[in-house]
């Protein structure tokens, strides 16, 4: 296998990964995009729904068995067993995440997450990082704003190191200041990318205007002000109120028994706090519309973002919305919005919408990015079409496309061991159930028309979407 | 610019996958070492190199500027890295070592049904066969310092083209 061709392996693993990203050091700058975390549903695909399983044949070629371990010192995780190639991937998450940073202090569990391997227990950030170069093992963490996640990738024969590293990193990092500094400065270099980045703008901008009052409207990377004022004491105090077995979630794939893994749960977490700080995070009440707000940019295209309040994983109406939003911008160019936008207008290159659920709120949103004279029209558009699949719902023939998209391309998410780790975190996360990988076709399938017009109906709502645009503001909006 | 899996002497193209793993792979690496965290110029550095072409590969270094830093600086000094690196730095254990985590990463990229179809698909429209894909793992392993030595000096002793990329923002705003 061709190493110039790792770089994509690694993007489409961090686009997987269910509830965070990953940090890649020393190729990229310090991520700081914004996305919101991916629930297990809309976990970014590739397949072409031409080529799509038929869903009476839609099962895995091997079953997948979801075992539940749990340590002799009583710590559990989900396990996929899977002896083909010599890889064990561990995924996990804390609660807890951008949300509780502290005010000021904006963008302190995604700098915790940047520094805790770089250096920790008796190796500096050298010694620490040469190890995990030098035996191939991929070792990551990220903050989304409800979670701190870690994901671990290792050659089987490697495994004592990593797992070596993994509770190193987690109980005893170490934040000397040259990598402090140096990690401050990436982050600085990406958020000041970020600021000329429409995209990312226009969605910190969202945050900031559906969620005034709530945590939720921070920007998980902070400001560079908030940055600048994160001190060693901060970082340590983070991992002590944050890291405890009782707010841990972990899921492992690959390489390795029950017995094994009982055996590397103790020894890598049994030393981590019984228990996390305790913590209050209110339910967060997602803005309901008002004027479009307008950020300001001197460039040629404008970018907007629109949304309003979504449907939560463990709403009973989870799969109606999913599939509807498939259907609505979800699916690419089958969409309703790719239709009348794109396909039929030629307004834009992409549109799209998404449903985003967090712990306290959810979110259904959505982008579209046109040139700035057009944006007005485009919006219009789209308002239009979310009335109308709210009034009259999708048609027969849409929903059977959707049910065979959604359900054939389940099983293809299952490829990749570090895929199936994060994915059985998140359906802990979640509380989707130990038999979920085998069932969820099933929520799928047996949704009716009625279902989803009753939910379009109750969920969609125009005149409630948040609307931001970035771009020229003295380009007049194009009456439709 | 620089040899490719199809256009390349011996085992030019393999040499230059260890050259660029060495020298500026990851954060370990004594490009990323020097530039980003002793020197402090860059926010990060690397090197990279592309074999999989009907014609020229290229091989590749990156490097962006921390704040305030001017791009001949950062230019001037990682070009001093590189011909250091390229003197001093490749030795027995940095090739050996380079080695390994090249054969390591084919096991993860089997791990992918994706990376598996797309690998052997890019090296067979580049002229090459399923057999090369698959002897690929040793044929790394069969480069010496030697054969790294005589490609470095190949691609970056002066002799090949090269073209410098600098994106820097607009002015006059």
């Amino acid at each position: 296998m061709r190493r110039d061709l790792l770089p994509l392996l690694a993007l489409t693993l961090i686009a997987a990964l269910a509830i965070g990203g990953a940090v890649i050091k020393g190729r990229a700058e310090h991520p700081v995009d914004p996305a919101p975390p991916a629930p297990v549903e809309s976990l970014p695909t590739v397949v072409d729904p031409a080529t799509a399983t038929d869903p009476a044949t839609a099962t895995p070629a091997r079953r997948v068995e979801v075992k539940k371990v749990v340590s002799p010192g009583g710590i559990e995780a989900w396990l996929v067993e899977d002896h083909m190639n010599p890889i064990i991937a561990v995924d996990i998450a804390f609660s807890g995440g951008s949300a509780l940073d502290p005010e000021g202090k904006d963008g302190l569990a995604n700098m915790v997450s940047g520094l805790i391997d770089e250096g920790a227990g008796e190796f500096d950030s050298f010694a620490f990082q040469s190890q995990l170069e030098d035996l191939a093992i991929r070792l990551s963490f990220d903050a989304s704003r409800d979670h701190f996640t870690g994901s671990l990738t290792t050659l089987t024969q490697n495994r004592a190191t990593a797992f070596r590293l993994l509770r190193l990193a987690l109980v005893a990092p170490r934040f000397d200041a040259e990598p402090v500094e140096r990690i401050r400065a990436q982050i600085l270099s990406g958020l000041a990318s970020s600021a000329e980045d429409p995209e990312t703008l226009a969605n910190w901008a969202w945050y900031e205007a559906a969620f005034p009052s709530h945590p939720y409207g921070r920007r998980v990377e902070g400001l560079p002000a908030t940055v600048k004022a994160i001190t060693k004491e901060d970082l340590t105090a983070f991992v002590g109120a944050r890291f405890g077995r009782d707010t841990l979630t972990i899921g492992v794939s690959g390489d390795i028994t029950p017995e094994e893994l009982a055996y590397q749960l103790d020894s890598t977490f049994g030393d981590l706090p019984d228990q996390a700080q305790r913590f209050k995070l209110g339910e967060a009440i997602v803005g309901i519309g008002g004027p479009v707000v307008t950020v300001d940019k001197d460039i040629p295209q404008s970018v907007a973002v629109f949304g309003h309040k979504g449907v939560k994983r463990d709403d009973p109406d989870w799969y109606a919305a999913h599939t509807l939003n498939y259907i609505l911008g979800g699916g690419g160019f089958t969409s309703r919005l790719m239709s009348e936008v794109r396909e039929k207008r030629g307004l834009a290159y992409s549109v799209y919408s998404y449903l985003s659920p967090y712990e306290r709120a959810s979110v259904w949103a959505g982008g579209v990015a046109t040139e700035s004279a057009r944006i007005g029209q485009s919006l219009d558009l789209i308002r239009a079409e979310w009335a109308r699949l709210a009034e009259e719902g999708p048609t027969e023939a849409e929903l059977t496309d959707a049910k065979t998209y959604l359900t054939g391309a389940w099983p293809l998410q299952l490829n990749g061991t570090a895929k199936i780790a994060g994915i059985l975190t998140a359906m802990q996360i979640h509380h989707l159930g130990q038999d979920y990988l085998d069932k969820r076709n099933s929520f799928i399938e047996k949704l009716t028309l009625d279902d989803l017009k009753r939910v379009a109906k109750t969920r969609l709502n125009p005149s409630a979407l948040t609307v931001v645009v970035v771009g020229k503001s003295s380009a007049p909006p194009v009456a439709p | 610019m620089a040899p490719s899996f199809s256009f390349s002497e011996g085992n030019e193209a393999y040499a230059l996958e260890v050259f660029a793993e060495l020298l500026g792979g990851n954060a370990t690496s004594p490009l990323y070492r020097a530039l980003v965290v002793d020197q402090k110029l860059a926010s990060s550095a690397g090197s990279w190199y592309r074999g999989t072409a009907l014609d020229w590969g290229v091989f590749g270094l990156s490097a962006t500027p921390r704040p305030g830093v001017d791009m001949a600086t950062l230019e001037t000094a990682l070009m001093a890295q590189v011909e250091s690196v390229r003197k001093n730095g490749i030795t027995l254990e940095s090739v050996e070592m380079a080695k390994r985590r090249l054969i390591a990463s084919v096991t993860y990229a089997r791990d992918s049904l994706y990376m598996a179809t797309r690998t052997v698909g890019a090296a067979i429209a580049t002229g090459e066969t399923v057999e090369d894909v698959e002897a690929w793992p040793d044929r790394i392993n069969e480069v010496s310092a030697q054969d790294v030595l005589k490609v470095a000096e190949k691609v970056l002793g002066g002799k090949s083209p090269v073209v410098v990329g600098i994106l820097l923002p607009e002015t006059g705003r």
